[in-house]
């Protein structure tokens, strides 16, 4: 299962609930708004609580089977 | 034991008995910390059984809410797929609801702007919350402030945890970070319990907001000229797209976080502690795994959020959750409901750790959710490590009919926590 990652800079306001949930796929840039780090780096449980809990629904998650091949 | 003269005229000047901590027991103060409801939450389950959003008075065993008569009918929101489409639409339903009590006595604070006013506004403030600045004041100053209540414990193998540690920590911390002189620290928490009384006693809260505001006009005046390593500091010189915080912005910042950093913390931890305390199988789980201790802190905002009530006040007329609302109707979200929300979790009344359901509305929803979470988290998980460390065998110890269970309405937390330990 492969994971994508899908942000909205402008809509983010930088609560930094992402970071505190799944901290190796989400940070703070030096702007306060979010950035996307490894999506791979948390289990898919954390993501899912880091995009529901995203206060302004700044984050999508898409699960993807690995491609054929 | 002495009580609190009520300060009655406006920049009065310091009281010297103030800074005598013996002189001041808080306690006595139970209009500030108290409520009367012991459990609301089966009142507002059958609530949000019977609908999760009732227009007109609802009745949470306290009698039923007075509505203004011939003005538009408020509404009260229990569900939490409702409360959080409201929170998350903040074109519909505004803020400024907050202007007429709170904003009064703290003055004009982020918590009742609107967009795009109150984006601009937080961005100032919002760098010094942020969790990899207050990794700078977890080792040394928060681990050193619960160090030092616990010292006054440790010895006697029994505590009230409440008074002891929960009640004080909070407002130490917040005094170190503004950078406070030692000195001033029983004056400041007397003014932020005071001015956090408002609902109860507002000529005392209005007198001690005027209180603060000549204390933080000096504090601000020497560090403009002393620029330390602390928020202040910061609030005098923080500039972000030419924008910088007038005076006045910061003194109602600093007061705000009077009741939204300080009381918060307070009733927040010793919720969790009484969660732990009462369910034994889940305190030594997070005793013996401390990695727990994150998630204990979330489900303990979750089942049991120090602030239970959310307002807005809707700008047109509009409907949630399907439920016609009128323009300019005053909407209560009752988070605390919201969190217990039978649609959304299973044995919602109980408190578990281990839960799989971990979403919540216990620091609010929307553009503004709650700024301190990050400090109230770290500093409740560097409290209750530092208790675990330092004392074992952590167990309920009350005096015959003590009542120590979990109070309040609107502002929730246990009166006490009458504990028993060994020193480590």
């Amino acid at each position: 299962m492969r994971v994508e990652i899908r942000v909205d800079r402008d809509k983010c306001m930088g609560s930094g609930n992402c970071h505190f949930w799944a901290p190796g796929s989400f940070d703070l840039g030096d702007d306060g708004r979010v950035v996307v780090l490894d999506p791979e780096a948390s289990d898919e449980e954390r993501l899912t609580v880091a995009a529901e809990g995203c206060p302004v629904g700044a984050i999508t998650i898409i699960g993807s089977d690995p491609p054929p091949g | 034991m002495s009580t609190i003269a009520p300060r009655t005229t406006l920049g009065e000047p310091p009281d010297p008995l103030a800074d005598a901590p013996a002189a001041f027991d808080p306690f006595e103060l139970s209009d500030t910390v108290m409520g009367d409801v012991v459990d609301p939450y089966p009142k507002m389950a059958e609530l949000l059984a019977e609908s999760p959003v009732h227009v007109g008075p609802v009745d949470l065993g306290t009698g039923p809410t007075e509505t203004m008569p011939g003005g538009p009918i408020p509404v009260t929101v229990f569900g939490f797929d409702e409360c959080v489409s409201v929170l998350k639409d903040n074109e519909t339903f505004s803020s400024t609801v907050y202007e007429s009590v709170i904003g009064m006595v703290m003055g004009r604070t982020i918590l009742q702007m609107d967009e795009p006013e109150h984006r601009v506004a937080r961005a100032l403030v919002a760098p010094a919350f942020r969790s990899k600045v207050l990794e700078h004041w977890e080792a040394g100053l928060v681990r050193g402030v619960v160090d030092e209540q616990i010292d006054q414990f440790a010895d006697r193998g029994r505590a009230d945890l409440v008074r002891e540690l929960t009640w004080n920590f909070p407002v130490q911390v917040i005094a170190r970070i503004l950078g406070l002189a030692r000195s001033d620290f029983s004056r400041f928490q007397r003014w932020a319990i005071e001015i956090t009384s408002v609902a109860t006693n507002w000529d005392r809260a209005v007198a001690a907001s005027a209180a603060l505001r000549d204390y933080f006009a000096d504090v601000m005046d020497d560090r403009r000229s002393h620029p330390a390593d602390d928020l202040i500091s910061e609030l005098v010189t923080v500039e972000v797209d030419g924008e910088r915080l007038t005076d006045e912005e910061i003194y109602s910042f600093l007061r705000l976080l009077l009741p939204a950093g300080v009381e918060t913390t307070y009733r927040a931890s010793g919720s969790l502690l009484f969660g732990l305390l009462t369910n034994p199988d889940q305190l030594d789980a997070v005793v013996a795994d401390r990695s727990l201790v994150t998630q204990a802190f979330e489900e303990a905002v979750r089942w049991e959020p120090p602030v239970t009530v959310i307002l807005r006040r809707a700008m047109r007329d509009t409907q949630i959750g399907g439920v016609a609302v009128e323009e300019g109707a005053d909407v209560a979200l009752l988070i605390g409901a919201a969190n217990r929300d039978a649609r959304k979790y299973d044995h919602p009344d109980q408190f578990d750790i281990f839960r799989s359901v971990r979403q919540h509305v216990g620091f609010g929803f929307g553009v503004h959710v709650c700024l301190g979470m990050h400090l109230a988290r770290m500093e409740s998980r560097v409290a209750i490590n530092t208790l675990f460390d330092r004392l074992g065998d952590l167990r309920f110890d009350p005096e015959p009919g003590q009542d120590y269970h979990i109070h309040g309405l609107a502002f929730r937390s246990p009166l006490a926590l009458p504990v028993a330990f060994s020193a480590r």
